[in-house]
């Protein structure tokens, strides 16, 4: 008996692990129906006031439920969206939108220039703690409403990434319904906005149910339900597509993604991020040996990113050269190579700084982290004999050291951007003032200085490029890969992920 | 009796009181929430306008007055993350982290008991080796490893119970075991110990010589001496399985309370854990009373005048 009730035991053990090949979930077929998509995140949906809440929550309900004047195709081209039209004065203080008319919100007002005023003067009021605020508070002068279908944005300076902003950040609410509301609560529990879907319930931070808008402005999406639901352990978020039970999840744990891809009827997708993987180095700090070029330079030299893609990103990554990712539509040098592996090269670059027996440095690292990234480079730089520690940090923790310049004298880390336009993240990372800056270079800060006021964007992405060849050519970071989202759906289900940031789309998801 | 019963009372306000306390300084030890909301763009002086915005800037004195002077009329404020009303946020959560425990509590009780006199009844007999086997895997495997197993199994593979989420009894089934399965083997371990050693005392020998019926003898008379340390045990174990509640609640996405306080730890949302907290100090406080007052009620040999 004791031994038949341990053979038991095995026999389930083994049944179980052998269930990843033997798989008895319909996957060719919806988990409702044809109407419906349900959609399982590793993350919950928190607070569905996308203009309040930050892009790491709004990302994948914002798109949905919200319009912006202007909006981004699926490679970040900004087409026009609620305005039809935006005439830029040549100073690039005031922007000029002209709106489409007969919009209507979900609750059946009809959108006009009021509403667009409104919305920015709501995410610039304190009270609102809007995390988008800092983007527009130091940029917007006045917003006047001139006709019932003309905005126009007064800027205090000249801001060449503004549209960028408005298509990333500004989502038109309803002036009337919000200010009837009374609390800003009360907005976030039953949320308004002119998108193709419109809120229908919610469990607070668990599921969250949208239905189509029949009276939406723009061509109406062919599925009728949207049911996001959060799974956030790993294993059960990628047994419940493979049950069937779900058609789509996000993050699909990297050592999961290959198994996934051979399922019958399952489909695998890595979308680029934009976010570069990268270590910040405090360069700016005289005292340590990362203020010299040569050991920046040998830091790069000295990791193999390739190898670093293929083991610890398990071949999801692509080796960067610089900051500036090839997946934004403008500022990326496509002519800049990675640094190769060289670790001789990076000896002799330590050796010509003065270091010829290495030295001995510290890293930060947080959970959000592959776990082994910080461990290889590690051992990679060990091989030149830079002896690395590895500090392992909470996330709040983490960020709070990392936000006030104490996470030196470096750091695992990435950055993401969602308006497409490389100023966001070469502002952060590498002018003078950034929060995550640690690195100053006059040629840098004197062509960022001019981007500000160029809004032709093949002009803006000229200048990039050259910010992009500097930093590279500076080693101003340690760059590692491109980051991608993993997605996996049933292969029934016709959805293109966005490119270059992590927006869920899912207005022309359909069923085959 | 009623005067221990006030100063039980006031024992448990001071409690909560306390405990409180220290969770509101330390979660503002850890961190600063503003720095997890705010974007790279923000300066200091737009960290400095939130923090003052969400009170936070003030001494931590003033703020805890604030919290309490606010908790007197039941409000705890609105949490950060979920733009909604802290309490409102907890108590959604509470009734299925209650409905798990008790289930969980449940099958602790309803198996590891049983087993626990069989095994202790018919000591060294293939009986006490299945139920030490048993209690041996339970306490060995972590409920999480159990429900990942399970969900492979009779998910996946069978496609008989669903992956997780909730709905009718069908979500209930593997989370429950998961997580009874630990405590039924601590409870079937204690039972068994506490038994055989009951089983022992003269009185038992007593009553066998009076040719009393065996099933008489275990439940009438060795149970309920043998039960006092097992009724501690579960009531211990309501805590435990609120904490093990944790990963179980992660693995079948079950929308407890255990799973959103450890999340709102991480995203520094004081307002859901202080409303969490305090809701978890008075449960306890209330429990533990309500125990002391089984106790004398089933041992007539505890009186607290």
């Amino acid at each position: 008996m004791n031994f038949s009730a341990a053979l038991g035991l095995c026999f389930f053990v083994s049944l179980a692990m052998g269930s990843s090949v033997a798989n008895a979930g319909p996957l060719d077929k919806p988990a409702r129906d044809k109407d419906a998509l349900v959609i399982a995140t590793a993350r919950g949906i928190d607070n569905l006031d996308a203009s309040v809440t930050a892009t790491a929550d709004s990302q994948r309900y914002a798109w949905q439920i919200y319009d912006t004047l202007y909006k981004f195709d699926r490679r970040g081209q900004m087409q026009p969206s609620l305005a039809t039209a935006v005439e830029i004065a040549p100073d690039a203080k005031t922007y000029t939108f002209t709106l489409r008319k007969g919009v209507k919100f979900h609750n059946g007002d009809p959108m006009t220039a009021e509403d667009v005023a409104f919305s920015m003067q709501r995410m610039l009021d304190p009270e609102t703690k809007s995390t988008r605020r800092p983007n527009f508070a130091t940029v917007v002068d006045t917003v006047e409403t001139p006709a019932e279908d003309k905005v126009i944005f007064k800027l205090k300076k000249p801001d060449g990434a503004f549209l960028n902003k408005i298509s990333a950040f500004l989502y038109v609410l309803p002036k009337k319904y919000i200010v009837g509301l009374g609390s800003p609560a009360a907005f976030s529990a039953s949320p308004v906005g002119t998108g193709p879907y419109r809120f229908e319930k919610q469990q607070i931070g668990q599921t969250l149910d949208l239905v189509r808008f029949e009276e939406f402005w723009g061509e109406k999406p062919a599925i009728q339900r949207l049911h996001f639901r959060l799974i956030p352990e790993d294993s059960s978020r990628v047994n419940a597509l493979l049950a069937g039970e779900v058609d789509l999840i996000d993050t699909v744990p990297p050592r999961e993604s290959k198994r996934l891809a051979a399922t019958k009827d399952l489909t695998v997708v890595h979308a680029p991020v934009a976010s570069p993987l990268h270590i910040r180095l405090y360069a700016n700090r005289p005292e340590l040996p990362i203020h010299d070029v040569r050991v920046r330079q040998a830091l790069n030299y000295a990791i193999n990113k390739k190898a670093i893609v293929d083991s610890v990103l398990h071949g999801v990554g692509e080796p960067m050269a610089s900051y500036i990712s090839k997946y934004y539509p403008y500022g990326h040098d496509a002519t800049l190579k990675p640094y190769p592996y060289d670790p001789n090269k990076a000896k002799q670059l330590l050796k010509e700084a003065g270091y010829p027996n290495g030295f001995k440095t510290s890293l930060y690292t947080y959970p959000g982290m592959p776990k082994e990234l910080p461990e290889v480079l590690a051992a990679f730089w060990q091989q030149v004999g830079v002896q690395t520690e590895i500090k392992p940090l909470a996330y709040s923790a983490w960020s709070r050291l990392n936000n006030t310049h104490q996470t030196d004298p470096m750091t695992v880390m990435q950055f993401a951007n969602s308006m497409y336009d490389p100023a966001h993240p070469v502002n952060g990372a590498f002018i003078k003032g950034g929060t995550w800056s640690d690195y100053y270079n006059p040629e840098v800060e004197r062509i960022f200085a001019e981007t500000e006021g160029v809004t032709d964007l093949e002009k803006r992405g000229q200048l990039f490029k050259s910010i992009d060849r500097i930093i590279h050519e500076d080693a101003a970071a340690v760059f590692i890969s491109e980051l991608f989202y993993s997605f996996g759906h049933k292969s029934n289900l016709e959805w293109h992920a966005q490119l270059g940031d992590g927006y869920f789309n899912f207005r022309t998801a359909r069923w085959k | 009796m009623s005067k221990y019963v006030l100063m039980r009372l006031l024992q448990s306000i001071v409690t909560i009181l306390l405990v409180t306390a220290i969770v509101f300084v330390v979660i503002r030890v850890i961190g600063d929430p503003t720095h997890l909301m705010l974007p790279p763009e923000a300066t200091a002086a737009d960290r400095e306008l939130l923090r003052r915005t969400m009170g936070l800037d003030e001494p931590l004195v003033i703020q805890y007055l604030r919290f309490l002077g606010d908790l007197a009329v039941g409000d705890f404020g609105l949490s950060y993350r979920f733009n909604q009303p802290a309490m409102s946020v907890v108590l959604e959560r509470v009734g299925h982290t209650l409905v798990l425990t008790f289930t969980a509590l449940g099958i602790a009780v309803l198996i590891g008991v049983p087993i626990g006199v069989m095994s202790a009844v018919y000591r060294d007999s293939w009986i006490d080796l299945t139920g030490k086997l048993f209690a041996i895997v339970g306490q060995s495997a972590p409920p999480f490893f159990f429900g990942v197993l399970m969900i492979a199994f009779f998910s996946v593979h069978l496609g008989w119970l669903p992956t997780g989420g909730t709905g009718g009894v069908q979500y209930l089934i593997m989370p429950a075991i998961a997580l009874g399965w630990y405590s039924a083997a601590g409870t079937m371990r204690l039972t068994r110990a506490s038994m055989s050693e009951v089983l022992e005392a003269e009185y038992i020998k007593m009553a066998k010589i009076k040719g009393l019926p065996q099933r008489v003898i275990i439940y009438k008379h060795a149970l309920r001496n043998a039960c006092l340390p097992v009724i501690t045990f579960t009531a211990l174990q309501l805590g435990v399985l609120l904490g093990g509640a944790v990963s179980v609640e992660a693995v079948f996405a079950w929308p407890g309370l255990g799973f959103l306080i450890l999340k709102s730890i991480e995203d520094l949302d004081y307002t859901i854990v202080q409303a969490a907290v305090t809701l978890i100090a008075l449960s306890f406080a209330a429990i533990n009373l309500l125990v002391d007052l089984l106790y004398a009620w089933i041992d007539p040999r505890i009186r607290y005048d």
